[in-house]
């Protein structure tokens, strides 16, 4: 698996302690609130902001977020709400990034 | 709560307009500033809101990284703040505006007497030495402490209560019975005060002139005011009795066929009130709102100094209309056994009715059980 590569100790708490391994691992989370809002966390910047299309660092890979008059509602040290008509939201991996 | 705490800090909104303005957004991660309502013009111009001291802590980095930025709006309590400070009488009139205001809802401003007719000049005065007065400071009141005070001092109350509300005291009253008025000679005797047959007596002081089961006619004198001593002597005493009667009396009465009847539209409407009353109604010339509603059926009462309260108003108007038979009699019946219940119980009644040209004529008999005899003075 790709994150017991990156993160093997993280990944094996998480494992015995049956939590997700967003507690032990600086990794990005994701919450989709129908098709209106997205939140994130722990993102690491944002890489790409049009009322179409917002892309988002999130360290090891990059998130697509596709729709139409995208606004960003809240950005902060570690967290990022956008608003608007959600389309789609992609991972670009670093192998597979344009 | 965070728009608010926004707001009391003080935040800018400020355009970005730069090849990659998501510069400025990562900058402002990186930096710890919280951004919100992050807008996209077009491909070089964004905009976006931060708070003010994060602009201050940031601006020197964005400069640095040569970001073309305008500043469009400056907004919050900082602003409020620098714009009061050239105006220092409003910059501090309005703290001690408020001050006052909160000072004076700890004072009585509105004594308020809630039965009608009794705020006579002996219950203001009374009032007043007991310290409740506009002006008097409402904590230092003891409502109980002035309750038995006002009711040693005006025994013509059987009940008083002090409530404080707010800057309002309201008194609340109860007259005592004033008894039954006696002549003020020292004896007289008991008459009766209509004719009747006696069902039920017992002397209570004086001398009996009639017996149970005697028909007696209005001012027969049912008790003589005097009572004779074994050696013969005469003193003379109140006369009093206990005495029931039955009795009969028959009543003509008549009503108008057509009666004006009142009706009106009702309406809620806000104002501001001064110690609970219409600011619009300080002025003794000035009318109540709306000239048509003439009338307040309801108010809803609020102990602040300074309040905005709400009131029903009606507007009267009246119109005429002809009353059935049926109405007729009832509203005449009805009249007729209120006055009958001063004769006691009715036992029997009988009423014969006629409609005349416009009117309704009823001719009302009844047979009464009660107490009879009223003093007479000799």
């Amino acid at each position: 698996m790709d994150r017991e590569k990156k993160h093997p100790i993280a990944a094996a708490l998480a494992a015995a302690a049956d939590v997700p391994i967003t507690v032990f691992a600086d990794l990005p989370e994701v919450v989709l609130s129908g098709g209106r809002e997205i939140r994130i966390l722990r993102h690491h910047g944002v890489r790409e902001y049009t009322p179409e299309r917002i892309v988002i660092s999130g360290g090891e890979m990059e998130m697509e977020i596709r729709g139409q008059g995208l606004q960003i509602l809240c950005l902060g040290p570690d967290s990022l709400a956008a608003a608007g008509r959600i389309d789609g939201v992609t991972l670009l991996r670093q192998e597979v990034r344009p | 709560m965070r728009r608010l705490w926004n707001a009391f800090a003080g935040w800018v909104e400020v355009c970005i307009r730069d090849p990659r303005p998501e510069r400025m957004l990562n900058l402002c991660a990186r930096r710890g500033a919280a951004v919100w309502g992050v807008e996209r013009d077009n491909e070089e111009t964004l905009r976006l809101c931060l708070r003010l001291r994060d602009w201050e802590n940031i601006y020197e980095a964005v400069r640095r990284m040569g970001l073309c930025t305008e500043v469009i709006g400056v907004h919050g309590f900082p602003v409020l703040r620098s714009r009061l400070e050239a105006r220092p009488v409003l910059l501090f009139g309005l703290p001690v505006c408020l001050a006052l205001l909160c000072a004076a809802s700890l004072f009585i401003w509105d004594v308020r007497v809630e039965v009608a007719g009794t705020a006579d000049v002996r219950l203001q005065s009374a009032l007043r030495e007991v310290g409740v007065h506009a002006g008097a400071y409402a904590k230092g009141i003891d409502a109980k402490e002035v309750q038995n005070e006002l009711l040693l001092r005006l025994p013509e109350y059987k009940w008083i209560a002090v409530n404080i509300r707010g800057s309002r005291a309201e008194i609340s009253l109860r007259a005592a019975d004033p008894g039954p008025e006696y002549p003020a000679a020292e004896s007289w005797d008991l008459v009766a005060d209509r004719d009747g047959i006696i069902t039920g007596f017992a002397v209570l002081s004086g001398t009996a002139e009639v017996k149970t089961g005697d028909t007696v006619h209005a001012g027969d004198v049912l008790v003589r005011g005097y009572e004779t001593a074994p050696d013969g002597t005469r003193r003379p005493v109140r006369a009093d009795a206990w005495c029931e009667a039955r009795s009969w009396a028959t009543w003509p009465a008549q009503t108008s066929l057509s009666v004006e009847e009142v009706t009106g539209t009702e309406i809620h409407r806000g104002f501001w009130a001064v110690s609970g009353k219409n600011a619009q109604k300080i002025w003794p010339w000035s009318r109540i709102w709306q000239g048509e509603y003439d009338t307040i059926i309801k108010r809803e009462e609020s102990s602040l100094t300074l309040a905005v309260m709400e009131e029903t108003v009606l507007r009267r108007t009246t119109r005429r209309r002809d009353l059935s038979e049926a109405e007729a009699e009832a509203l005449l019946l009805s009249a007729l056994r209120r006055r009958a219940a001063a004769y006691g119980e009715i036992r029997t009644e009988q009423w014969q009715t006629e409609r005349l040209v416009g009117v309704f004529r009823t001719v009302y008999t009844f047979e009464a059980e009660g107490p009879l005899g009223i003093p007479s003075e000799k």
